[in-house]
């Protein structure tokens, strides 16, 4: 049975979203930077532990140093812009004198301790949320993603996957392209031996690279329409025009309840009565903007009648790995909101030790499970599967 | 991602040492009696605190309100994370991070993380002595005091609808016998101010748990290389 449970398979992509997005937003309350790299330190953990071996799996280095980037623009913005209102003058840069009239701005001068710590803080928060989306990206194949996408959003899908294709098909149409124009310019400077370029001549990359790229381009595209076509791809719905009607109007008012609700979660306060620390009127307009939405895709996807090629699963493994960035998120919001919220905000004016507390650690800690109770990643380098079994 | 960690910790030891150690300019209780001085006035209203009226002696030429605020208070107003030092959102740690503010009927708890909301906020004001009050149009980091004049701080809740209120204590030295002067202001709730080289064991727990977290990741990545 655990035998089983731990046979390799790649986990359900969203519940690598669910999970990194969880702790994303835990992340995005918080400045306590000992929380924060501890953070990044878990997710890191995760996605080291539980990464495929596809191409995208490889770019989270790519997202660490984003986040590296993050803090130090950061920091040194900073210090380009009046770095000193801090009692801990670390060093004093010559100062850019600007006109009275932009007062409100000071170019370089004395920087302090607590103006880099300001900056190291609210950088760190910003890299963490991207390593996190990074995280995701990497635990979970972008191409699973948009095969486990609902029936409605098929169409939708299936351009993705078109345009996701193209780019790397134009590279190699416009490096054989130039092949072929290296050997055949050898045999034309041959045959004139040089003299005043004509206008075709000049305009001869045009003639050359463009033309026959853009020409492959659109037989290719010829070809997979045609593929696609014999394939059934290009069939409409069953729906009538009163469901469709239907299904658009609910789309449409979920989406607008959505966007008034994250109009009240970024216009501090929210208004209405709160129990527990959660706005009754924001949570409304939360839960009925997201069951319009899904009643919408319900109802569009209904009339969409397409086959899965071996269907992404959801199991105990995922729900268990999403209810780990859950737990981890609504620690962090209890405390904000309920408990002791001095540890999340470590004030730096006075300076103040960072300190993780035990419900920081607690929280931490669950982040880092899924790394050691999800099943390990299917590798291609040969090893039995559960793609197998099924 | 360890060294990292280890990095930054040994540079803030070392720079917590370095903290307060210059000369400040000196602050006592009450109104300033001088034309050089500059007086201190901390009204915080609705958050039921003892109003703070300071002076402060031996500022330097061109000095600005937040060196003059820190001379008062003896310690540093806190700023909010998005805007720096500059943006006080907490003097004398009023309103603290736990304190539930009730604004329009629902509750907020200032986190100095972004921009302090309009209905709840710290605003800056001066005067000459026996002026008025005057709302400041520079931010505390770039106005210069006036020798002898006034720096008010005055918290303001929910006054959406009038705007902020001035500090309720005159700026003149008569008014001085209505208003008892502070305590030492010092009030901050839970956090304690960074002391040298003591290190609190939370600090030490953190750090060690993203050392273990990094090794983890470490010795995961090296075995799947390897294996």
């Amino acid at each position: 049975m655990i035998k089983r449970y731990f046979l390799p398979r790649p986990l359900h992509p969203f519940a690598w979203w669910g999970f990194a997005l969880a702790i994303a937003v835990a992340a995005s309350t918080t400045t306590n930077p000992l929380f924060l790299l501890g953070t990044i330190a878990v997710v890191t953990l995760v996605t080291l532990a539980r990464r495929g071996d596809n191409p995208w799996a490889k770019g989270y280095k790519l997202y660490l140093l984003l986040g590296l980037f993050v803090v130090a623009f950061r920091v040194a913005f900073r210090v380009v812009f009046g770095g000193g209102d801090g009692p801990t003058v670390l060093f004093t840069l010559p100062e850019i004198p600007l006109p009275d009239f932009v007062r409100g701005i000071r170019l370089l001068g004395p920087v302090s301790l607590e103006s880099l710590l300001y900056g190291l803080y609210d950088g760190l928060r910003l890299a963490t949320m991207i390593i996190c989306v990074g995280a995701a990206n990497s635990l979970a194949n972008p191409k699973r993603l948009l095969a486990a996408l609902p029936s409605a959003l098929y169409e939708l899908g299936t351009i993705l996957i078109v345009s996701f294709s193209v780019f790397p098909q134009l590279g190699e149409s416009f490096l054989r392209v130039m092949r072929v124009r290296k050997l055949r310019r050898r045999q034309s400077t041959m045959a004139d031996g040089g003299g005043r370029k004509t206008r075709r001549e000049r305009l001869g990359v045009v003639e050359t690279i463009i033309i026959p790229v853009l020409s492959d381009a659109l037989e290719r595209s010829i070809a997979l329409a045609a593929s696609m076509e014999v394939r059934g791809y290009g069939r409409s719905g069953v729906a009538t025009g009163r469901e469709r009607l239907t299904s658009t109007a609910a789309g449409l008012g979920g989406v607008m309840l959505l966007a008034v609700w994250s109009y009240f979660l970024l216009a501090r306060p929210g208004i209405g009565p709160s129990v527990l620390g959660v706005n009754l009127l924001e949570a409304a307009l939360l839960v009925g903007g997201v069951a319009a939405v899904v009643a919408a895709l319900r109802m569009a996807g209904r009339h969409v009648r397409r086959t899965r090629y071996r269907r992404d699963r959801w199991g105990v493994a995922e729900t268990l790995t999403v209810a780990c960035g859950l737990v981890m998120a609504l620690i962090v919001h209890y405390l904000r909101v309920i408990g002791d919220p001095t540890a999340l905000n470590p004030s730096i004016t006075p300076l103040v030790w960072p300190t993780l507390t035990f419900p920081l650690l607690a929280a931490l800690v669950v982040a880092a499970l899924p790394a050691f109770i999800t099943p390990p990643p299917s590798l291609t380098a040969g090893r039995p599967t559960m793609e197998g079994v099924s | 991602m360890r060294r990292l960690a280890a990095v930054l910790l040994g540079g803030l030891l070392a720079l917590a040492g370095t903290a307060g150690a210059h000369a400040a300019p000196a602050a006592t209780d009450g109104h300033c009696t001088d034309g050089a001085s500059v007086t201190v006035v901390v009204d915080f209203q609705e958050l039921d605190e003892d109003t703070i009226i300071r002076c402060v002696r031996g500022l330097a030429d061109g000095a600005t309100g937040h060196e003059a605020l820190v001379a008062a208070l003896g310690e540093a107003p806190s700023g909010t994370i998005k805007d720096g030092p500059g943006f006080v959102c907490r003097i004398a740690g009023h309103p603290a991070a736990d304190t539930d503010l009730v604004l329009g009927g629902s509750t907020y708890r200032e986190d100095c993380v972004v921009t302090p909301p309009r209905e709840a906020f710290w605003s800056y004001w001066h005067a000459s002595a026996g002026g008025d009050w005057t709302y400041a149009s520079f931010g505390i980091a770039n106005r210069e005091v006036q020798p002898g004049g006034y720096e008010g701080w005055s918290f303001s809740l929910d006054t959406t609808g009038s705007g902020p209120v001035p500090p309720r204590s005159l700026p003149t030295a008569s008014d001085g016998d209505t208003v008892e002067p502070g305590g030492d202001g010092r009030t901050g709730s839970g956090s304690e101010p960074a002391s040298d080289g003591e290190v609190p064991m939370g600090t030490v727990a953190g750090v060690g748990f993203v050392g273990a977290a990094a090794l983890a990741g470490g010795v995961v990545w090296w075995r799947r290389r390897e294996g």
